[in-house]
């Protein structure tokens, strides 16, 4: 008995996991993979077509918008986050900065705020005559009151990349902020007394210092960004936008799979996007060299 | 090459505690000056603001004969080696050694012919490509020597650069650096907490404590004349005994009393000491040396102690006795081992009176002759 219990714990102890991980992280994975190969029609209906919803997919204008639109986004708020988040995360990784906890704590605050009430935030903020942002552009440049972000169909991205720097900045920020503190303060030291001064010090020991986090931050906000829904969804609603330009791949999803109810083209659009996200991540690693002996 | 002068240095931190108090310091060009003392001395924040990382709070910094308090550390030309070494982590050794001649512009084949040139030297070459991380900590520590070599600076500044290595590497660097100083003839200011690189290592030795510069000398003087208790129990190893006592004129000379108990010193005070007999009175403590405990039948009459073994270590062909006197008071002597003592033993043992160091009630030395 008691042998019989040492042998069996183990497995005891693991089957909350396994057991929850199979119902609901393999079975669905398989599940969507085989789902992807049929055409269907609610939840009953379905028809075996083989890889034709993945040939379709590949000449779908709409699909094409999406993945243009995702695209753009993505490039947009990586390339505005990243050096805003870093250089925000230098300045305030200085000791002589008054304030730095309270600063800090304001960065990272709209992570604590939900992402609906953040929406809602955005909505008044970009609302036409009496939103913020358009006061402040007109009191700082003259520029119209009446300017329709989210329903003028080349300021739909802007503004949702403006959004996401909003929500995300800070984030990342903590991610750079402890990158910067693992850096040797004594390597600062040896730089300067090397001649190297502020531009230098950064290029030659800061950035190759926060180069596995930075790393880490791009790839992981590439991903994010590509997986970009609930804020178009609660900024746009269902209509993806004017002309489409708010339509994400995953809105596209969302449409075709539980508005238009076939399941089958979502789960295509879904391992599609997936297989670009990994060939995506895979590209960023072997650019920046990541994974390859130190020697 | 430079000379280096601290006139007046003050360093008061921003929370108002004083590093550095009132320093006054030449250092010869070409010279190998060893900075020592316990851990918070002020030695290491000394050497930081020579280096120009730490500014100076009042007083004045030269080098060859320039202000140069307010200079950056890139226009002073001085190289420093750190205690964690400070390689960059992701530059190989080559990438290291060349990084303060790119910093400094200079063109490209001479970067890469200064640069393969002090390798050599420092028997660096089959390293070249390799990163830091994969290098020993020897190898690492002449990374660090060559990087600041390399410059051709007008002073090397070295703080700690050993303490990271094991005890026999350690023996073999200190004789390193020295060979390497000697050869380069650069001035060169290295902090250490460690007495015997202090001693084995310095042209001069600058003993300090609590901010307070204590004596600069040769190692020779400092070991034979320190000017107070401080640097005489800090140099030397195992620490010189500071015995509480008193020296009267007695019968033949003058007289120590020490634990209860008379020694006749004669004249043998005279040769080291200004005016032992008038200056008598004055003594309150006196230094002894463990070595230069000498074997009681070797003494002279009445120039003996006594005491209770308590504790003997042996070391090879010596051993250190520590025994307690009649009055309890702990001395530590280094003798020969030929006749092992054991603790409980009752022993005598034998005291030269030219070897005595004479201290007054405020610790400071007796004048020296």
């Amino acid at each position: 008995m008691q042998m019989r219990n040492a042998r069996t714990a183990p497995y005891l102890f693991l089957a909350p996991f396994v057991i929850s991980f199979l119902i609901f992280g393999a079975y669905p994975i398989v599940r969507s993979m085989i789902l992807s190969l049929y055409i269907t029609s609610g939840p009953e209906a379905q028809h075996f077509v083989g890889l034709d919803n993945y040939l379709y997919l590949l000449r779908d204008p709409d699909f094409w918008t999406a993945f243009s639109n995702t695209a753009t986004f993505a490039a947009g708020s990586v390339a505005l986050q990243l050096p805003l988040s870093l250089g925000l995360a230098i300045l305030l990784n200085r000791p002589d900065v008054r304030g730095r906890d309270v600063f800090r704590f304001i960065f990272f605050s709209p992570n604590l705020m939900g992402l609906v009430f953040s929406a809602l935030l955005f909505m008044l903020i970009l609302a036409p005559r009496f939103g913020l942002l358009n006061a402040s552009l007109h009191a700082l440049f003259g520029l119209p009151l009446t300017t329709r972000w989210l329903s003028t169909p080349e300021l739909v991205m802007p503004a949702l990349i403006m959004v996401a720097l909003w929500l995300y900045t800070g984030f990342n920020m903590v991610y750079f902020l402890a990158a910067l503190q693992s850096v040797d303060g004594e390597l600062y030291e040896a730089a300067t007394i090397d001649g190297a001064g502020r531009w230098s010090q950064f290029w030659h020991v800061t950035l190759p210092g926060i180069k596995p986090v930075l790393i880490f931050v791009v790839v992981l906000s590439t991903i994010g960004s590509f997986q970009l829904f609930e804020l178009a969804f609660l900024l746009l609603g269902n209509s993806s936008g004017p002309d489409q330009a708010g339509l994400t791949i995953v809105m596209y999803l969302y449409q075709n799979g539980f508005l238009g109810g076939d399941l089958g083209y979502a789960a295509a659009i879904g391992w599609t996007l997936a297989g670009m996200v990994l060939i995506l991540s895979l590209i960023q690693l072997r650019i920046t060299g990541t994974g390859k002996e130190d020697r | 090459m430079a000379d280096i002068a601290f006139r007046g240095v003050n360093k008061i931190y921003p929370n108002g505690f004083q590093a550095v108090h009132n320093l006054d310091l030449a250092i010869k060009d070409g010279e190998f000056l060893v900075m020592v003392g316990p851990s918070g001395c002020g030695k290491s924040t000394t050497l930081r603001m020579l280096a120009g990382l730490e500014a100076i709070s009042s007083g004045d910094l030269l080098i060859d004969g320039k202000r140069v308090n307010d200079l950056h550390p890139r226009t002073r030309n001085i190289a420093m080696v750190f205690q964690s070494y400070a390689l960059y982590p992701h530059k190989t050794v080559q990438g290291n050694i060349e990084f303060p001649l790119r910093m400094a512009k200079v063109p490209a084949a001479e970067v890469k012919a200064r640069a393969l040139k002090v390798a050599r030297m420092l028997e660096l070459e089959p390293l070249l490509q390799r990163k830091p991380g994969l290098l020993s900590g020897g190898q690492r520590q002449r990374v660090a020597m060559a990087r600041a070599l390399v410059r051709d600076p007008v002073a090397f500044l070295m703080d700690e650069p050993l303490s990271n290595l094991d005890a026999k590497l350690r023996v073999q660097m200190r004789a390193e650096i020295a060979a390497l100083q000697r050869r380069t003839g650069t001035t060169t200011v290295y902090v250490t907490h460690d007495q015997v690189e202090a001693m084995t290592m310095g042209d001069r030795v600058a003993v300090f404590k609590d901010g307070h510069l204590q004596q600069a000398d040769t190692p020779q003087q400092l070991f034979e004349r320190p000017l107070n208790t401080f640097v005489g129990s800090f140099i030397g190893s195992p620490s010189m005994n500071l015995i509480t006592s008193r020296i009267e004129p007695g019968g033949d000379g003058l007289t120590l009393t020490l634990a209860g108990e008379r020694i006749a010193l004669g004249r043998g005070l005279e040769a080291r000491f200004e005016d032992p007999g008038g200056a008598a009175g004055l003594v309150a403590q006196v230094g002894l040396r463990p070595e230069d405990v000498v074997d009681p039948h070797l003494a002279g009459e009445g120039q003996r102690l006594h005491g209770r073994v308590v504790l003997t270590e042996l070391l090879g062909r010596e051993q250190m006795v520590y025994l307690d006197l009649h009055d309890s008071t702990r001395v530590v002597a280094r003798l020969h081992a030929d006749h092992r003592l054991h603790a409980g033993e009752e022993v005598a043992i034998g005291i030269d009176p030219a070897r005595l160091y004479l201290f007054r009630a405020d610790g400071n030395a007796l004048s020296y002759r």
